[in-house]
């Protein structure tokens, strides 16, 4: 009988140290697990605001938020015009726990935009080749023919990028087509023009043509840019500057629709620059951890 | 007589497999406290160097076991500004110690079992500082675990 009560308290001794032992080793394991996602969190959490910080610069001037991976990972970018051509962007990334929890990181910085220069466009109407003016047209401002020039000397940005941001892309569209505001876009098939002949249409901001275009009535107000063959004619009335980069032909047709005007007018092309600000690369100049 | 020795051998068994248990618990509650103390630090350097520029660091004679550097806090609208004093993180062999100093505010925090300097200033002209925290410390006996971490942090301002 002693003999078997040896075994039993010796066997419940084993299972005592050896449930110790286990139970040693969850902890650990657990505290372990905790710390390593307590810093994969975190990490995510950084990550999710450094993208925030560049889904902000994406939408300058506008303010972005998302998820990314699932909705439990999400950032929250801010903007904040501070002055001239500088940004803040106030950027969270936020890791939502099971448990629900959260692990966050905040970045705040400072951008700066890149504005294309106004002075790159100095005349109201500037050709590549002959520029032919006939009748009463009235061009208030310089004017250029032969001048040499091209897309992205002018507008610090390639045709690819700006059409990428354009407010209103049309593929061989209807005669005097709206809306064209912010940065619009033309693409024309080989013989297919653009035309605007409505006095009724108007216009703003960046219209940039590729092909040949039609203008024989509207109001505009800021950058025509043809590649192709620009023909006016009618009383069509351009406020800003035009530019054409092939065979230019500005013909007055008094006699059935009055006058072509075209005013050299800086502030429409102010305007209609101010929304390629946030196309060109954006500089960090102040990165810090808040 | 069978018994004693049955109870002896088991008894034996058990004390030794107690010791290797033990020592391998040690060695691994030490191993992990290295490498969260080590997250820690590397952390705490990433987290100051993101900071900075090249410059700042240029400008303080770095060295593998020292950096001084002040950051960034804001923009005035023409230029970055910077903090009014730097941050140090100096590193001691003698006594194994990583010490932060921030002079801004005077208060530092030491980094203990830090085997070897952390820094590696080559590199400072492609913008970036290496890092790497090698951490050691007795866990048992002679068995002194090392645990390493290292990181490339590209300086964000400059």
């Amino acid at each position: 009988m002693a003999k078997r009560g040896v075994a039993l308290v010796l066997a419940l001794l084993i299972g005592i140290f050896l449930t110790v032992i286990m139970g040693a080793f969850f902890l650990k394991t657990m505290s372990e697990n905790n710390q390593v996602q307590r810093a994969v969190n975190s990490t995510r959490a950084f990550w999710l605001a450094e993208a925030g910080v560049a889904e902000g610069i994406e939408s300058l001037p506008d303010n972005a938020s998302g998820t990314i991976g699932s909705a439990n990972c999400a950032y929250s970018a801010v903007v904040t015009h501070l002055a001239g051509t500088y940004y803040q962007i106030d950027s969270a990334g936020t890791v939502t726990l099971p448990s629900g929890g959260s692990v966050s990181r905040s970045l705040s910085v400072v951008v700066r935009t890149d504005p294309v220069d106004a002075d790159n466009f100095q005349h109201a109407i500037r050709t590549t080749v002959e520029l032919r003016i006939q009748g009463s047209v009235d061009i208030n401002g310089p004017y250029e023919d032969f001048a040499t020039f091209s897309f992205p000397d002018l507008f610090d940005n390639s045709q690819e990028d700006v059409e990428d941001a354009a407010t209103h892309t049309y593929t061989d569209p209807i005669n005097n087509i709206t809306p064209v505001d912010g940065i619009t876009w033309v693409n024309l098939s080989p013989g297919e023009e653009l035309h605007i002949t409505s006095n009724t249409w108007t216009g703003s901001g960046l219209l940039v043509v590729a092909g040949d275009c039609q203008i024989t009535g509207g109001t505009f107000d800021g950058i025509i840019y043809v590649m192709g063959k620009l023909r006016m004619s009618g009383n069509p009335v351009i406020n800003g500057s035009i530019l054409a980069e092939s065979d230019t032909e500005v013909v007055e047709d008094t006699s059935v629709t009055g006058n072509v005007t075209i005013n050299y007018d800086a502030t429409a092309i102010a305007d209609a620059l101010a929304f390629l600000d946030f196309i060109a690369p954006v500089e960090s100049v102040a990165w810090r951890e808040i | 007589m069978m018994t004693l020795l049955v109870f002896g051998v088991i008894s034996g068994s058990l004390l030794l497999a107690f010791g290797i248990t033990n020592t391998s618990i040690a060695v691994g509650a030490t191993k992990a406290a290295l490498q969260a103390q080590a997250r820690t630090a590397i952390n705490w350097i990433i987290k100051d160097v993101r900071q900075t520029s090249s410059s700042q660091i240029n400008n303080n004679t770095p060295a593998g076991d020292y950096i001084k550097f002040k950051v960034v806090t804001g923009h005035d609208g023409m230029n970055a500004t910077w903090s009014l004093d730097a941050i140090e993180y100096s590193y001691d062999e003698d006594i194994d110690t990583l010490t932060r100093t921030d002079h801004n505010t005077g208060k530092t925090f030491q980094f203990a079992d830090i085997a070897e300097p952390p820094f590696d200033v080559s590199t400072l002209a492609e913008n970036y500082l290496t890092i790497t925290i090698t951490m050691r410390k007795q866990a048992i006996g002679t068995i002194s675990p090392e645990v390493s971490l290292s990181s490339e942090v590209k300086f964000r301002n400059g």
